[in-house]
């Protein structure tokens, strides 16, 4: 399976057009660390936590008390942004919005901090680099991932951004790719996943993915 | 701590009758004013610039409120975020910003509608939020009709301006001329600046545009251990100090002393340890034993930082816990000569390094007969490479008596300062 054969403490970027199938890969892999608990961030940027925790129930995705022993926390960039007025919880941190850069490295560091004294591994998932793409300028969000995945990576965790295929231009593309150290491909054809990655040793043909 | 102005002048040769003459502005922001001898100089133009992962905007904000409290006016530009989401993070500290908003001394600046090209739902704001030289017509309007001998004008963000722009510097021409168009309405300027990973020549660049550069920075080992600020450039005389800091909700900026915690096993010499390293200590002794901690102070290279030593029976992790956010390191003290106490305190190294607490171990006891040797204790320990192991030693074997502390060697224990604070000063 794939995503076993990703080494820890890698940053990984999975590709794929709008709604292809790295939902399905990403949520995947939330289940696979919930069950070992390994602590979970996700960080969304294009809906909002209560939405995502939906998502996942819809996958079969049932995260149990995961939220409430703090092994799965949210920041979300999304709720503030469209206007909603919405509070903190003990497992979501609001941020005001997809430019709120500065706000969001803050709540990074704040729950890798929580997540370090639990366990010596945790994941982020960043879902999605292409909204934040939307806002700024890609040599902008270049230094903003270059300086979350050291971050992340300095205090033992594994990295997952998401990257809507199709979206930016090629070299856009090719940037992030170059901070990565794997990039994950995922289609879906005639009702089946397939998954390729680049960088990874048996793993660099399109071959089926099964959650 | 003393932080009076009048024992830092002293200590500084700093000229305080400047801060009188200027009529200096404070932030309310602790400690801050005192750096600043008094706060900041009137139409001056600061650089809040800030390190990933650590807060600014608290800074701007506490230093907004307290300015509108005093009877300033006040104007929020903001390019990142909705003004409402300002709004309501400042009433998470309790500082209302409404009210002035009603009274019309405080307004925002909407420069980020513009930015999503969405329609502004406030009086003032930007079509054209990247170009500084609109700005520079535009903000003067604003200032105009919120006329006041002193107005604090707020820019969140000058990192989000420069993300959002190819040109560089054109936009380090249009903040120029921004901030000489501004002074003209009596303004204080505060600029917030998050560091990415920008050219070093633009940063340089940057700070130079500005009388007054205040850094906000973190410790920083797997994860951020502490976070301090410091002035490190200002028109008139100041300090430069790293001062440790918490954002508290509500409340804001609140500055502390670093803490240390000295622990080990039972008679390995804490109480001497703090005693001998503190300008001045207390401790709670009966029957010769520490009941509760011993208590000490230290100065290290401009640090100011308590020590606390642990009656050495309790258990260990609620005391790491209690100390939080406000430890800045463990040393653990052992005698040489009982290598049957070794497992507790090697079990308390353990638990410092969980929580990525820099920690020390210092074998106390040295020369007497039948100390082992650092190598041995690293050995029997099982220390990883990254605990130092630092021998100590009485400074008077004549003066060392049973039941008493004794003084330690100060070339010994600065050592242990210097082994436990590298790793993260
Ligand atoms: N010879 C010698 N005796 C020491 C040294 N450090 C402490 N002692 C003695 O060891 C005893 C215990 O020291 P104390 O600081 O009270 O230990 P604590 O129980 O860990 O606080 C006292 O009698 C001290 O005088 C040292 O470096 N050499
Ligand atoms: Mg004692």
């Amino acid at each position: 399976m794939i995503l076993e054969k990703i080494p820890q403490n890698s940053a990984v970027v999975v590709i794929s057009p709008p709604l292809e199938g790295k939902e399905v890969l990403v949520s995947s892999s939330i289940k696979d660390d919930l069950k070992e608990k390994v602590p979970v961030l996700i960080i969304s940027t294009d809906k909002s936590a209560e939405d995502f925790k939906n998502e996942l129930v819809k996958e079969k995705i049932f995260f149990g008390d995961a939220e409430s022993k703090g092994l799965l926390a949210f920041i979300d960039c999304y709720s503030m942004h469209v206007g909603e007025a919405v509070k903190n919880t003990s497992s979501i941190k609001r941020v005001p919005g997809p430019l709120a850069l500065n706000e969001i490295s803050v709540a990074l560091s704040d729950i890798e901090k929580e997540f370090f004294r639990k366990s010596p591994k945790h994941c982020i998932v960043f879902n999605s680099l292409s909204t934040m793409l939307m806002y700024s300028n890609p040599q902008a969000i270049g230094r903003f991932v270059q300086v979350v995945i050291a971050k992340i990576k300095k205090a033992g965790g594994s990295a997952f951004f998401t990257l809507e295929e199709g979206m930016h231009t090629p070299d856009v593309i090719v940037m992030m790719e170059h901070m990565m150290d794997y990039i994950v491909f995922v289609k879906r054809e005639n009702g089946k996943l397939f998954v390729k990655a680049k960088g990874l040793d048996g793993f660099e043909d399109w071959g089926e993915f099964k959650a | 701590m003393a932080f009076s102005k009048e024992k830092i002048a002293r200590k500084h040769k700093l000229d305080f009758t400047e801060g009188k003459k200027y009529n200096m502005v404070a932030t309310g922001v602790p400690k801050l004013d005192d750096v600043l001898c008094g706060g900041l100089k009137p139409q001056s133009t600061v650089l809040l610039c800030s390190q990933p992962g650590v807060e600014n905007v608290e800074f701007a904000l506490q230093t907004l409120f307290n300015r509108l409290k005093a009877g300033d006016h006040g104007v929020y530009l903001v390019n990142n975020k909705l003004p409402n989401s300002v709004k309501l993070l400042a009433e998470e500290y309790g500082w209302d910003l409404g009210d002035y908003q009603r009274q019309g001394t405080f307004a925002f600046f909407d420069a980020y509608s513009a930015m999503l090209s969405l329609k502004s739902g406030t009086e003032y704001y930007s079509s054209e939020p990247q170009n500084m030289q609109q700005l520079s017509e535009v903000m003067p309007e604003v200032l105009a009709k919120l006329e006041n001998d002193n107005i604090i004008l707020i820019f969140d963000a000058l990192s989000t301006l420069i993300d959002s722009t190819k040109n560089e510097d054109e936009v380090l021409a249009g903040i120029k001329k921004f901030l000489s168009e501004v002074r003209k309405y009596n303004t204080i300027s505060f600029f917030l600046f998050t560091e990415w990973l920008y050219p070093k020549s633009l940063t340089n660049k940057i700070k130079s545009l500005f009388e007054c550069v205040i850094e906000i920075k973190a410790l920083e080992r797997s994860v951020i251990l502490q976070k301090y600020f410091s002035v490190v450039k200002a028109p008139q005389a100041f300090e430069r100090k790293d001062i440790p800091f918490k954002i508290i909700k509500p409340g804001g900026v609140r500055v502390f002393i670093p803490k240390i915690l000295v622990t080990g096993p039972y008679h390995a010499g804490k109480t001497s340890f703090v005693h001998s390293a503190s300008t001045k200590a207390v401790s709670v002794n009966r029957l010769g034993t520490t009941v509760a901690l011993d208590h000490g102070h230290v100065e290290y290279k401009g640090y100011e930082v308590d020590l606390f030593g642990t009656p050495g029976q309790e258990r260990f992790d609620p005391i790491l816990e209690l100390l939080g956010g406000e430890s800045l390191g463990v040393v653990v003290v052992i005698d040489s000569t009982m290598p049957k106490d070794f497992g507790r305190a090697k079990e308390m190294v353990k638990l410092s390094n969980t929580v990525d607490l820099p920690v020390v171990v210092v074998a106390n006891k040295a020369n007497m007969k039948g100390a082992l040797t650092v190598d041995a204790i690293r050995k029997q320990m099982k220390l990883p490479a990254n605990v130092p192991v630092i021998p100590v030693v009485a400074e008077n074997m004549a003066d060392v008596k049973e039941g008493k502390p004794c003084q330690l060697k100060s070339e010994d224990v600065q050592k242990v300062f210097s082994a436990l604070l590298e790793v993260v000063v």
